[in-house]
């Protein structure tokens, strides 16, 4: 049954149809939100929101796009207003793993790169970072980002052009090094 | 290094290094349905309900249009004038009929009048000018007297029967013609304001046929204009030769779009087609006796 057909019926009143749009997608949703997240708790949040926003505004849905790209346009837009929200805790946060991690590690090298290559990504600039994230990570294609992210693919590859050039320059020791 | 690297070999060095970066792990897929269930249930519950209650009401009035499908329609006001038209037309109608009924009626009891032989006197006219007159043989009543201003008024009044002397059925006959001419009125505004909606929707017709997309409603509207069309060619006072031609090709054209399917796009230019032929909208323009 393809998602249009789904929708109807969650319109219609079919919660078992909202159940199967739910596994359809839950795993695309939920690995956009933790990559972003980088933690469990707060990506579990995050898709949780980005379902019941979903479905409270199926109606709205035109079908411009595929179901697939709405809920990851709805699933990045929850997840930029969470980084707001938690971007103080989450540098702290950050640096704590960093300890542990530099603890439990005997290879100093990589440790060293991991974590400055994490630092490197977390401190591009959010829509730099998201595009980032789901190109290089996640391998949307630019069309995808675009629509998700409501910007043109020409601007998709402009930022992603900007975050890499970001981190090569952030890391350029450690590239020589390496 | 990194100055021999191309941008290509470090967007590959770079992917390989960020692939760990916030790795996800299996997804917790039950675990969040738990969490997510419960209020995808209740809002997929609340759409059952709108879904139920719409139909329900469209079981109540499925020919009511929602105020969504009517919100912004351009045409929205000539559609509420032409349905306040059609009403002031039917009122009009029954107006011009009772005169009309009112007239044979007289008529009639002045027959009876000339067979009985009732004579006529200028001092019977007076006091039937103020005491009132009847003429109908089956007990319908209709009252004439004289106003200050020379004019004459007919009036409908109880069930009391009169025996009507000739020359005082002659003043009810004239009594009757204010009422002729205001109805008369009534019926030249009724009929040029359905002419100018016609007008307007034949245009918006015929926009939309050549871009080949027709809103359904105008195909509503039509059959709208189309009721008030049989109305006003059925009417006693369209006696307009010119007039009554127009009403005759507008009735065809109406017909077509109204009863056109948006699917079959052969209607569409077979209506379009009977706008051109029969010259309507120039003729609506330059519209007879009006």
């Amino acid at each position: 049954m393809d998602d249009q057909t789904l929708i109807t019926r969650v319109l219609a009143g079919d919660s078992t149809a909202a159940k199967a749009i739910y596994d359809r997608h839950v795993d695309r949703v939920y690995r956009i939100a933790y990559r972003l997240a980088g933690d469990d708790a707060l990506a579990q949040d995050w898709v949780q929101e980005t379902f019941i926003r979903a479905f409270d505004r199926l109606s709205q849905f035109r079908g411009d796009s595929s179901l697939a790209t709405w809920l990851t346009s709805v699933a990045t837009s929850v997840a930029l207003n969470g980084l707001r929200k938690v971007k103080r805790s989450r540098t702290s946060e950050v640096e704590l793993e960093e300890a542990q991690f530099l603890g439990q590690d005997s290879d100093a090298d990589t440790l060293d790169l991991r974590a400055r290559i994490q630092r490197a990504v977390d401190a591009l600039p959010e829509k730099y970072r998201v595009v980032f994230v789901m190109y290089d990570m996640e391998g949307y294609s630019h069309e995808e980002i675009a629509s998700s992210l409501s910007i043109s693919a020409v601007a998709s590859k402009v930022q992603l052009f900007r975050a890499r050039s970001m981190l090569r320059e952030q890391l350029a020791d450690l590239v020589v090094r390496g | 290094m990194t100055e021999t690297m191309t941008d290509e070999q470090f967007a590959d060095w770079l992917r390989e290094q960020v692939a760990t970066y916030n790795a996800p792990p299996p997804t917790p897929s039950a675990l969040l349905w738990s969490r997510v269930g419960g209020d995808v249930e209740q809002i997929v519950a609340g759409y059952a309900q709108q879904a139920l209650a719409s139909a329900r009401s469209a079981a109540v009035s499925p020919a009511t249009p929602t105020r969504r499908r009517w919100g912004k329609r351009w045409y929205r006001a000539p559609m509420m004038i032409g349905f306040a038209l059609a009403a002031t037309l039917i009122i009009g109608i029954g107006v011009g009929r009772w005169s009309a009924l009112m007239m044979q009626r007289v008529d009639n009891a002045q027959s009876v009048a000339s067979a009985n032989g009732t004579s006529t006197s200028p001092e019977g006219a007076a006091s039937a000018h103020h005491k009132g007159i009847q003429g109908a043989p089956n007990g319908a009543v209709a009252s004439a007297s004289h106003h200050s201003a020379g004019t004459t008024v007919l009036h409908r009044r109880g069930s009391t029967r009169v025996t009507v002397p000739t020359q005082e059925v002659a003043v009810a006959q004239v009594a009757v013609a204010p009422h002729v001419t205001s109805s008369g009125s009534a019926y030249t505004v009724v009929t040029s304001q359905h002419l100018a909606d016609a007008e307007a929707l034949l245009t918006a017709f015929r926009s939309d046929a050549k871009a080949q997309r027709v809103d359904p409603s105008i195909r509503k509207w039509a059959r709208d204009l189309l009721v008030m069309t049989r109305v006003l060619y059925d009417s006693p006072s369209t006696q307009e030769p010119k007039l009554r031609a127009l009403l005759a090709d507008l009735e065809l054209v109406l017909v077509q779009i109204a009863t056109s399917q948006p699917q079959r796009k052969g209607d569409m230019k077979l209506a379009a087609q009977a706008l051109d032929e029969s010259d309507i909208l120039p003729r609506l323009r330059q519209t007879p006796t009006l």
